[in-house]
């Protein structure tokens, strides 16, 4: 049955989203379209102007991409309200299912729509980086090395470590804030908090957005477990501070404590959403 | 609770706000019958069918269908027709029936795509494309397909034009699984009045009547007659 629900969510949200995609791929298409005649310099029109038009282009294409994850992560809220408290809820809410089958059906869903569309972010990024350095004719490979060492003074290897690390900090982040989200829009439709309508729904979600951040921070601190990457050297530290004080001076450390404390609480959150939608929560 | 009674309802309050719409009622409907829910607007019937379907949950009291609170138990046998439209603006007629199919072990999809040929609709024409009316067929045709114990249908003839409430009271009678139990809310009480075998008055909080429409006819007077009598005593 789980299945059968998350095919039709993924479905509902497909018509949610498709237009809101369409609109910005016709946007990064041609923008892109952009980048590639002028590395290839088809018309040979731009000569040397061409690294402008290149670094134009793919700033309209991160851009649109940007503006997709922010737009979709809204649609995605949207249609969670709509389909559990809006009239869609009359179907949602009287199938033969557990509602913490619904929730999770919901949640994962969301987050294949928002991670889809933040994977083409950073692809689109990391795109436009290489075709930058396409036109600029060097080794890409020298010039990271290059770029890297003079305004960070970290290896590439270690410049890779850290971007996995936050690519997938920030997937934890977007997690959280779908959950927030979620939980702002179902205590909105929950009395007392009802009569304040939506207001409710941005008073919850940045409040334990808030909260949680907050409290991630405190445990990345109190907890200081995760590694230290020095010359291409992992190291793995239940003090990451202590380590790279004590060996490292010059490697950069990650702090895992912090991370995992946030996707467990994300994870966690599913719980009071179901219990008020169950318990709580009335559709009008 | 007694087998022969479908829906058991006990201490049962639910006010919003400061307004009282159930005040502690307790009673209890049977199984079978075509039961018959009046009552004036905002008297609490949509608000006692929500309880009863699991979309309403800060009442006060206990309601249970077949002895078992609302839950994923009881929504598996009860089909409910609410007052508003619920499929998506996105869905086809026919996606609508496949959805139907996908959750409900007890719906008949044959059924439903027959009931919507003979009411004239197009499977494949979205919802957003159609009128009130055309929406509430397509809700009727996807709940009256259901093999159901219990059917909920909330003002079914609430936007239809009088030529064709004969037309879909006729349709649910012919539709509905014999040995079910039909509980309808409605204000059109002359045009059903021949098929209630029960009926229930709810007005001021309180059920001012339970009875079988037998009991209830047995001075002669009609059961639109009874909800005057009632009713003007009360509002």
């Amino acid at each position: 049955m789980f299945g059968k629900l998350l095919k039709n969510d993924i479905k509902a949200q497909w018509h949610s989203v498709s237009t809101i995609f369409l609109s910005i791929f016709i946007i990064a298409g041609f923008a892109e379209l952009l980048v590639i005649y002028s590395i290839k310099d088809v018309f040979n029109i731009w000569n040397d102007k061409k690294l402008i038009f290149v670094a134009i282009g793919g700033i309209v294409v991160c851009l649109a991409m940007f503006f997709a994850c922010i737009v979709i992560l809204i649609a995605v809220g949207l249609m969670f309200s709509k389909t559990t408290f809006g009239r869609a809820g009359y179907l949602t809410l009287t199938l033969p299912v557990k509602t913490g089958s619904l929730i999770w059906s919901k949640i994962i869903s969301g987050l294949i729509w928002t991670y889809i569309t933040y994977m083409l972010f950073f692809g689109s990024f990391f795109l436009w980086i290489y075709q930058v350095g396409e036109c600029m004719g060097g080794d890409l490979q020298d010039l990271a090395d290059q770029l890297f060492m003079l305004l960070l003074g970290q290896s590439t290897q270690t410049m890779i470590s850290l971007a996995v690390y936050y690519l997938v900090w920030v997937a934890i982040a977007m997690f959280l804030v779908v959950q927030c989200m979620y939980l702002g829009i179902t205590c909105a439709h929950i009395s007392p908090l009802s009569k304040l309508g939506p207001i409710a729904t941005v008073l919850i979600f940045f409040g334990s957005f808030g909260v949680i951040v907050g409290l991630t921070l405190i445990v990345g601190k109190i907890i200081p477990f995760g590694m230290v990457v020095h010359d291409d050297v992992i190291t793995i530290s239940s003090n990451v501070v202590k380590a790279q004080q004590e060996l490292y001076r010059h490697g950069s450390s990650f702090v895992f404590s912090g991370p995992l404390f946030m996707l467990l609480s994300s994870i966690l959150l599913s719980s009071p959403i179901t219990y008020l939608t169950k318990h709580k929560a009335n559709i009008k | 609770m007694s087998e022969n009674n479908i829906i058991v309802a006990e201490g049962l309050s639910k006010s919003y706000g400061k307004h009282l719409v159930l005040d502690d009622i307790s009673f209890t409907l049977p199984r079978g019958e075509v039961i018959g829910l009046f009552g004036p607007n905002g008297c609490g019937k949509s608000t006692f069918m929500k309880i009863l379907t699991g979309l309403i949950h800060d009442y006060k009291g206990t309601v249970t269908i077949n002895g078992e609170k609302p839950g994923a138990m009881t929504k598996a046998v009860t089909a409910y027709l609410p007052e508003q439209t619920f499929v998506h603006d996105w869905m086809r007629n026919i996606d609508a029936v496949d959805y139907f199919n996908d959750f409900f072990n007890d719906f008949n999809k044959e059924k439903a795509l027959d009931m919507i040929k003979r009411f004239g609709l197009d499977p494949k024409q979205k919802a957003k494309t159609m009128s009130k009316g055309m929406q509430e067929k397509l809700l009727l045709s996807l709940t009256m397909s259901r093999d159901a114990q219990l059917y909920i249908l909330d003002e079914p003839m609430g936007g239809v034009d009088p030529a064709t409430r004969g037309q879909i009271l006729d349709f649910i009678m012919k539709n509905y699984a014999g040995t079910s139990t039909l509980l309808i809310s409605t204000h059109l009480i002359n045009d059903l009045e021949d098929v209630f075998t029960h009926a229930v008055f709810l007005g001021n909080g309180k059920v001012l009547l339970n009875d079988s429409v037998e009991n209830i006819l047995q001075d002669g007077k009609s059961i639109e007659d009874i909800f005057k009598e009632v009713f003007s005593n009360v509002w």
